[in-house]
């Protein structure tokens, strides 16, 4: 059992998906080596019957049945299921097989040999097809990245022992024969094919769904070529691996060709040129076992997509140009070793890590046009491949008259060239894909605003004419811009009969300067305006000191608003005598037995920033009416004044939230308090949690700054700490980001900590499922902590779009969450992150945790709840701790009581109930 | 255990109770624990009047045990069990009870009353979240209803 698991680890295989591994794995051993025999067969008889200058005009041939098959296989593919179509297929690769065995008895003449090479690749392509269709149907995206290399290394030893067997056989039954053991093997394929089947049926229905509708719409146009094609333009993921997947083949097939020359020069009878086919295959099948079984995922894995794919065009552009350099010193035979190493390689490399990674990236397509991907990218540009490199090889052989191997090798250089940039443009598309995949219901509106000239003048006429609601708006729309509202529009609309109107203009005024403007006040105050307006007027008037005489009969008003009006006016605007006597009434108001004085002087200094009257501010703040505190509190927080600062926060601990706003308008002023108040651990959690917010909100460099301190002095405080860093503005400098990852790093091995704990419950007993549960939760709050530091560090969006697919809990979602992460965040970041939250059974991921986090050991139960009620492994929420007490209390389990003394005095009702259990 | 302790439900059980509900089976623990507190345990007899159709409404309840007949006059709408809610709209809006409420047997109430929320709505936004959640899920359910009816 243990052997097992190890080998399963080894080859990154989940025990739930073992069966359908070994299924696909066994299909594509029998197909792979059916093919093997065929291939061996067929480019034997080839060469030994046809010139080597012939090999371009099999490319062309290949080309065009390429191109039949893949659009049979395009309609076939519409009108079956995956399952039943690979039968089908399987089937007629059967019966050609046959046929080209039969036609050595029937006919005598040659040509039919012409057209078994060009066959075989059709037998390729079909095999990849039905093959990599059911696999990309079965598997998501991080099921792929790991299992493809292992279930695609099905045909290497297939091809190991197809071409071993060739190779001993062709001696005793001839080069013809081997086609039977093609047959033999196909036919042996059937029982696994079938048994997939089975295990498919659930993707295939939604599958089937997504096609049934476009059946119908495209039914005539699928038959089209020129459908492909637009299918092939429509999305530029496709279209770049298309065009990448060109390249690649018509690498491999020049590199072939140059190879088969050679080869063609040193062997001249059909058994040694079997024998020597079958040993060379084998060789490169060996070598690809032990790539693709031990380093394609784990490559895949580590290196990402783009690294990935940059491995094989490297090795050819560093061999070929090894090629190149030595032509003038090495002999024919050193160029062909090349060439033949070059072949090898290529071959491996182009199999084992480029077709995986392919795949891989077409993965967040959604299924049906991932399908139509894998169409596509088998069925049309492997054609395009034979086609181009076909009459590319023809040309070069016209012109020189000889197949010149160095001539192949300057055009296989630039070929490399366009590799890199091929790979280069397909890993931007893949972002791009990637990221719109979760995120196409979601767009951002760009910000509104007004700049031309030409708009501005027209939203000014529109302003004279326009009603009630239009000039607001408009008037808003103005006051955004940075230059002020023409003096003459707003005389014009203090005069406009709405009151709305009217009272907006006049707010404008208080907020910007107007002075113009302010001076046809005075004739509006002397019309029949509503006391409201008339107020505000007097507040204009005071504020731009135009005529306090005019005010000043006010003060005696029977109507408050008026009177409050010119006592705020005089008060704050004036100087000597109308100062003095604005101030004397203000200080009876203040200690008048009405509620309603009082809080009229309240309104008044809340209205300004910078208010000296620290006495008055101070004895109101601690004002017994809620109302009268409010304003006072904003006062207080529009003073900036250090003392009302921290008469406020202490105020924090009577008044809790009602403080918060007040400090928020103190700005960068309340700073320093609300440090203190935190780190001296005043004032209940709550309210510590909503300061810590604020300084977020405050969202200044000295908040900023303040907040990273507090993430170094109060690590118990991380949640509310990240949370206000990612609310705010907040970038990272280059010095500051090691901080972030040393808090990554903590929460990362909290969470394997958590996660320890939840495999370790799921051993020792069946009936902890509340602790369970409380532990999956801690997991969710440290997995969105986590993405909120990444938010803070890597790009937000990206990261967001990881926290919303968490959010929504489909599994797919968050796999393709998981690609991006690994895109976005630092890849050894990622990696751990991605293994600690992948969805899925724990006990399955344990093994890779191990390697990175060493694991804590309970020994039993009591151990487990002894480390959370300790908080050793990390801190814990209170209902985490409530709930191990009372699994500890319910089920009898001797827990360490002192660890229970402090919870005795949560402030959480909860966890102190069940602490006072003891 | 809190049979042991001869008490009423710990807040933890609350808790529990709260989550077993359909209503709140999607919002985490730590969010209804700060809703636990606000349960006040009441006993009903059997034939007790919870609430008349008519009467302001301004709590919900859950049924620990016994089973509640939901009525209008004498006809009778439906008999609710243990762990079942009424009422729980007007945990928000002051609207009148659009129906009767009465003990068919003996029964184990648990109240929450709505000023109580409306404060603790103040403070724990996460609580109104998790309100506007199930709200939400409520509205799309019948959208969809409405739509397959038609």
């Amino acid at each position: 059992m243990k052997q097992k698991n190890i080998w399963l680890r080894t080859l990154s295989v989940r025990t739930e998906e073992v069966s359908i591994v070994k299924k696909l794995f066994l299909l594509q051993f029998f197909q792979g080596a059916g093919i093997a025999f065929f291939l061996t067969a067929s480019l034997t008889l080839l060469l030994d019957n046809f010139e080597i200058t012939k090999i371009p005009y099999v490319f062309i041939y290949a080309s065009v049945f390429l191109w039949i098959a893949g659009f049979i296989y395009s309609k076939l593919e519409h009108k079956f299921n995956l399952s039943k179509l690979g039968l089908i297929i399987t089937i007629f690769m059967i019966v050609s097989i046959l046929f080209f065995r039969l036609a050595f008895v029937f006919f005598h003449s040659s040509w039919f040999i012409y057209l078994m090479l060009p066959w075989f690749y059709v037998l390729y392509l079909l095999n990849n097809l039905e093959f990599w269709g059911v696999a990309a149907l079965l598997f998501d995206a991080r099921q792929s990245k790991r299992l493809f290399g292992v279930i695609s290394a099905g045909d290497i030893p297939a091809k190991l022992i197809g071409y071993s067997m060739a190779g001993l056989a062709v001696h005793y039954i001839g080069t013809i024969n081997l086609l039977w053991a093609a047959l033999a093997c196909m036919i042996a394929s059937i029982p696994f094919l079938v048994g997939i089947k089975e295990a498919s049926i659930s993707h295939e229905s939604h599958h089937h769904k997504d096609h049934s509708h476009k059946n119908n719409k495209h039914k005539k146009s699928n038959i089209d070529v020129r459908r492909i094609i637009e299918n092939y333009s429509g999305n530029a993921l496709v279209r770049r691996l298309a065009a990448l997947g060109i390249l690649v083949s018509g690498s491999f097939l020049i590199v072939n060709f140059a190879f088969l020359a050679k080869v063609k020069q040193a062997y001249h009878s059909d058994v040694s040129l079997a024998n020597f086919i079958a040993f060379f295959n084998s060789i490169i099948s060996i070598i690809f076992l032990i790539v693709k079984l031990i380093f394609t995922s784990r490559l895949i894995n580590k290196l990402g997509i783009i690294k990935s794919l940059l491995i094989t065009p490297i090795v050819m552009f560093i061999l070929i140009s090894t090629i190149i350099l030595t032509q003038n010193y090495g002999n024919s035979k050193m160029i062909l070793y090349f060439f033949g190493a070059a072949y090898t390689l290529v071959d491996i490399l182009r199999t084992s890590i480029n077709n995986p990674v392919f795949l891989t990236i077409m993965q967040p397509l959604p299924n049906h046009e991932r399908l139509r991907a894998h169409m596509i990218l088998k069925g049309i540009t492997d054609p395009f491949a034979f086609l181009f490199s076909g009459i590319a090889l023809l040309t070069l052989i016209q012109l020189q008259g000889k197949v010149n191997l160095v001539s192949l090798s300057y055009v296989l250089l630039a070929m490399c060239i366009l590799w890199f940039i091929g790979v280069y443009q397909v890993n931007i598309q893949y972002l791009k894909t990637i990221v719109k995949s979760i995120s196409n219901r979601f767009f951002n509106l760009e910000n509104f605003s007004v700049k031309d000239t030409g708009t501005l003048d027209w939203l000014r006429a529109k302003a004279k004419t326009g009603s009630e609601t239009e000039i607001i708006n408009i008037l808003n729309m103005l006051n955004a811009e940075n230059d002020p509202i023409p003096d003459d529009l707003i005389i014009l609309l203090l005069h406009n009969p709405s009151e709305k109107v009217k009272s907006f203009v006049l707010h404008l005024m208080m907020e910007k300067d107007y002075p113009i403007a302010a001076k046809s006040i005075l004739a509006l105050i002397k019309q029949d305006v509503s006391p409201s307006i008339l107020a505000s007027s007097i507040k204009v008037i005071c504020k731009n000191n135009i005529d306090f005489d005019e005010v000043k009969m006010h003060l005696d008003s029977s109507n408050k608003e008026i009177r409050d009006a010119a006592l705020d006016g005089l008060f704050f605007y004036a100087t000597g005598e109308l100062k003095e006597r604005a101030e004397s009434i203000i200080k009876k108001l203040i200690t008048s037995e009405s509620t309603n004085e009082r809080l009229s002087v309240a309104k008044i200094l809340s209205q300004h920033n910078n208010c000296k009257e620290e006495k008055m501010i101070l004895r109101l703040m601690n004002d017994e009416v809620a109302s009268i505190r409010k304003y006072a509190f904003i006062a207080a927080g529009k003073s900036g004044n250090t003392r009302l600062l921290e008469a406020l926060i202490k105020l924090g601990i009577k008044y809790e939230f009602e403080v918060i706003e007040p400090l928020l308008i103190g700005g960068d002023f309340s700073l320093p308090a609300i440090y203190s108040f935190i780190t001296a651990n005043k004032g209940s959690i709550l309210l510590r949690e909503k300061l810590i917010l604020l300084i977020g909100r405050i969202n200044s460099e000295n908040s900023h700054e303040i907040l990273i301190k507090l993430l170094n002095d109060l690590p118990g405080e991380y949640p509310s700490i990240i949370k206000a860093i990612y609310r705010s503005s907040y970038v990272p400098k280059h010095n500051e980001r090691e901080a972030f990852i040393t808090v990554i790093r903590k929460m990362l091995t909290q969470s394997s900590g958590i996660v320890y704990i939840q495999n370790d419950l799921i051993h020792h007993e069946s009936n902890l499922q509340l602790l369970s549960s409380a532990l999956s939760l801690e997991l969710d709050s440290l997995r969105e902590n986590l993405l909120l530091v990444f938010a803070i560090l890597y790009k937000r969006d990206n990261i967001n779009k990881v926290r919303k697919a968490y959010a929504s809990g489909n599994k797919s979602n968050i796999i393709n969450a998981m690609e991006i992460l690994d895109i976005t965040a630092r890849k050894d970041i990622a990696y751990r992150f991605n293994l600690i939250f992948e969805p899925g059974n724990i006990s399955e991921r344990l093994h890779d945790i191990q390697k990175i986090y060493p694991e804590v050991i309970f020994k039993n139960t009591v151990e487990i709840l002894n480390c959370i009620l300790s908080e050793e492994i990390s801190y814990f929420n209170d209902w985490t701790l409530a709930c191990a007490i009372y699994v500890s209390k319910k089920q009898n389990y001797s827990i360490d009581i002192n660890l229970l003394i402090k919870h005795k005095f949560s402030e959480n009702l909860l966890l102190k109930e069940m602490a006072e259990l003891y | 255990m809190s049979e042991n302790l001869n008490q009423g439900l710990l807040l933890l059980e609350k808790v529990l109770l709260l989550k077993s509900l359909s209503i709140f089976k999607d919002t985490p623990e730590t969010t209804l624990s700060e809703l636990a507190p606000l349960m006040q345990e009441e006993e009903i007899e059997k034939d007790g009047i919870i609430f008349n159709e008519n009467d302001p409404g301004d709590c919900m309840y859950i049924i620990l045990s016994g089973q509640v007949q939901i009525h209008k006059g004498k006809t009778e709408l439906a008999t609710l069990h243990e762990k079942e809610v009424f009422g729980e709209l007007s945990l928000l809006d002051a609207e009148t009870r659009s129906a009767s409420a009465t003990a068919k047997t003996d029964c184990v109430l648990y109240k929450i009353d709505q000023e109580p929320f409306y404060e603790l709505i103040d403070t724990r936004p996460e609580v109104a979240r998790g309100f506007i959640k199930i709200l939400c899920t409520r509205l799309r359910q019948l959208n969809e209803k409405t739509a397959r009816s038609n």
